[in-house]
């Protein structure tokens, strides 16, 4: 069927004689580009695994001639040229779809608790996490100095973040030295805070030293979040949280947030476990992963 | 993906799928070999008939190692 119909383009050719060598390139280059999906899809097909890298090495194969031609191509100008995107365009896009990601994460995150958290550790967390003063203001003072802290590695890489404009309530995060979580325990963190929590570390991951969160909130440090109240407890402390994902929510985002995104209430509520807010719209810089 | 379907009919063995796909994957090196062995006359710079050269020539190995496969397959199942 391709024969025939190449076989009329030929004659095409001839009647015309107007194919020049880069109509000749354009040519193989599409045909190229064909192959190569054919292998492509027969390497997706293919049961058999002999079989199967076979058609995945002749695709790779193809592939390399088909970006060689290319650049030929596009060397002697027989290739149009190819537009750059709007880099304004492309940031907003990026700071979109981060967003988006860090929202997934969260819901991912909370479906896996959901599914693994166990009744009795929630219980004990819902009553244990109570608002400390001391060490909110500790965490607070050092977000003011973002990306001044060494001992964040996980928060400090999000905070170069903060270049794609992702809002405000990222801002503290570079510097979100109050929770000193080695890069390694990201799932699991654990308080060895060097500030004001210093006292409470591994509370988190233990329950035991609840006392180092205990203590009233002014809440002054982080006045537009003070109407925000828990809503979910954080259960499980060995379950896997990211050290800085509780409770983003959208109308925190213009406060400078530290290291932690805890959801410290103004109003000392007795609720106060840590929780997540899967819909904060602002959600930011609470996993490195999306380092930029 | 070994079923143990394909098993019983033999480890080797090239199931009808793997075979067409394989048939259609010569019939494109067939003729790009065919498309790049015409440019390289048509083309007068020499970077881009060196690369049709090549291609030509990526063609056929192409065609071997497939025609390498098909083989390898069929001997051992019989």
């Amino acid at each position: 069927m391709y024969q025939s119909s190449y076989g009329i383009s030929q004659q095409g050719t001839q009647q015309s004689g107007s194919i020049q060598e880069q109509d000749w390139g354009n040519l193989v280059l599409s045909e190229l580009k064909r192959t190569a999906r054919e292998y492509t899809t027969a390497a997706l097909e293919a049961t058999h695994p002999a079989i199967r890298q076979a058609f995945q090495a002749l695709a790779q194969h193809t592939m390399q001639d088909q970006a060689e031609l290319f650049d030929v191509l596009s060397q002697l100008n027989g290739y149009g040229s190819v537009k750059m995107a709007n880099m304004q365009e492309v940031q907003q896009e990026l700071q979109q779809q981060v967003h988006k990601a860090e929202q997934l994460q969260n819901l991912v995150q909370q479906a896996i608790q959901s599914g693994h958290a166990q009744a009795s550790q929630a219980n004990a967390f819902q009553q244990s996490y109570t608002a400390n003063t001391a060490f909110q203001t500790g965490a607070y003072q050092q977000a003011q100095q973002p990306m001044s802290q060494q001992s964040f590695g996980q928060q400090q890489g999000y905070g170069q973040q903060q270049g794609f404009g992702s809002g405000a309530g990222s801002q503290g995060y570079g510097g979100g030295s109050s929770y000193s979580s080695p890069a390694s325990s990201v799932l699991n963190p654990s308080f060895s805070a060097n500030t004001g929590g210093g006292q409470s570390a591994g509370s988190y991951r233990t329950g035991s030293a609840q006392s180092g969160y205990g203590g009233s909130l002014t809440g002054s440090s982080y006045g537009s979040i003070a109407s925000k109240s828990s809503t979910e407890a954080f259960g499980d402390a060995a379950e896997p949280r990211g050290g800085n994902s509780y409770n983003w929510s959208a109308d925190n985002s213009n406060a400078a947030r530290g290291g932690n995104s805890y959801n410290w209430s103004a109003s000392d509520d007795t609720q106060s476990s840590v929780s997540v807010d899967a819909s904060a719209d602002k959600a930011t810089g609470h996993n490195s992963k999306y380092m930029l | 993906m070994y079923t143990q379907q394909s098993q019983q009919q033999g480890a080797n063995a090239v199931s009808s799928k793997e075979l067409s796909y394989i048939t259609d994957c010569l019939k494109n090196e067939e003729l790009l070999a065919k498309m790049a062995s015409e440019a390289i006359s048509c083309c007068h710079t020499p970077q881009l008939k060196q690369k049709m050269t090549q291609i030509a020539q990526d063609r056929l190995q192409h065609t071997d190692q497939l025609l390498r496969t098909l083989q390898q397959h069929t001997q051992l199942t019989h």
